[in-house]
């Protein structure tokens, strides 16, 4: 409230009024937002934990196998690669973020007398591919989230802290300028008066 | 010829390859005329084209064995069991690391047999390179390799559409 200067007329007031009655309904909708997001940015923490248990578990069960992908008569490199992450957008927690859908892969056919584990490695590459780009898209989400997170707790710090309070100081600030002035004038008036009727007397 | 064969190495399967192919090829070419050198050289077990009549019918069990792969990848496509020439249908059932060395142990064995009866002669020159072939192939299984690759490949990059 310091070096805010304030109008000490009723407009003024009714103005204050306005912005307290405004920020007292504004607030609590900001207070389920940030809620809203903080849960939403929970779910999507534990979904990329979830899809990362599934990578750990396609690797543990590769294991078993997994030296054959250094096979030299085949160089797997050269049949799988990414082309691209096809998202689209969607509004989560009322902010516009964009979502997985698929990836597109570049596929290179499989001769005949290709090995044929080069079949099962394309399909494990294939779906920790696709699980490493939905975690991809899920952190930008978070990232996005986090962001307006941010924006919405200042603005209910910014309400809980100055505006509420400033108004509703200034509001009693007003009001007790506003009934000084009308005691003073009340007095000012009594006064007059009371010398116009010495003055009529004597 | 004698020569050659008696100072090589015996191959078994599943060992470390006791010669590289560069040995090999070098005491061959010593040993060799050009002709049945050049023979040699251009011997690979990936290319069935390279084989020759020396290999007494070997490219036809390979092409038999890729009619075989063939149906594998068929069958599974179909979801239904192979009906297979030449492998074993047990193939099937294992993972991708001993299904292979199956294959591997079953083309060796495919070797061996023709071996029976060639005593020092060309043809035992040439499935020693096809066996060292298999050796070579085997030692490069693996496993921290093999996640060197998977790492490698799983890599993506991002491209966000526009819709």
């Amino acid at each position: 409230m310091a070096g805010i200067k304030i109008k000490y007329t009723k407009t003024e007031q009714a103005r204050q009024k306005k912005i307290l009655k405004v920020s007292l309904r504004m607030l609590p909708l900001f207070e389920a937002m940030e809620k809203s997001l903080m849960a939403t940015i929970n779910t999507i923490a534990e979904k990329i934990l979830h899809i990362r248990e599934n990578i750990e578990q396609n690797q543990k069960q590769a294991e078993s196998w997994i030296a054959v992908l250094n096979d030299s008569w085949i160089n797997v490199d050269n049949f799988i690669s990414v082309n691209e992450i096809i998202t689209k957008q969607v509004d989560v927690a009322g902010v516009r973020v964009r979502q997985f859908e698929r990836v597109d892969f570049n596929i290179n056919p499989i001769h005949d007398d290709a090995p044929l584990w080069l079949d099962n490695a394309i399909d494990l590459m294939k779906e920790q591919l696709q699980l490493l780009a939905e975690i991809d898209c899920l952190q930008k989400q978070i990232e996005i989230l986090e962001e307006e997170l941010m924006e919405v707790r200042a603005r209910v710090k910014l309400f809980e802290n100055r505006r509420i309070p400033n108004a509703k100081m200034a509001i009693r600030k007003i009001g007790q300028k506003l009934q000084d002035d009308e005691r003073l004038t009340i007095a000012t008036a009594k006064v007059v008066k009371t010398k116009k009727l010495e003055e009529a007397v004597s | 010829m004698i020569y050659l064969l008696s100072s090589l190495p015996s191959l078994s399967f599943d060992q470390h390859p006791p010669i590289t192919m560069e040995e090999f090829l070098s005491d061959a070419k010593a040993q060799l005329g050009s002709g049945r050198f050049q023979k040699l050289e251009s011997l690979d077990f990936k290319e069935v084209d390279t084989f020759n009549k020396d290999l007494k019918g070997f490219d036809k069990i390979m092409l038999q064995y890729r009619d075989d792969l063939k149906e594998i990848r068929k069958a599974k496509a179909e979801n239904r069991t192979p009906g297979l020439m030449i492998l074993s249908n047990d193939l099937v059932s294992k993972n991708p690391l001993e299904c292979e060395k199956s294959i591997m142990k079953w083309q060796w064995d495919e070797l061996s047999s023709l071996e029976a009866g060639e005593n020092f002669t060309f043809t035992e020159i040439l499935i020693y390179k096809l066996k060292l072939q298999i050796l070579s192939r085997l030692e490069s299984f693996q496993v921290e390799k093999g996640r060197q690759v998977l790492e490698s490949v799983v890599n993506p990059k991002m491209k966000e559409d526009n819709s």
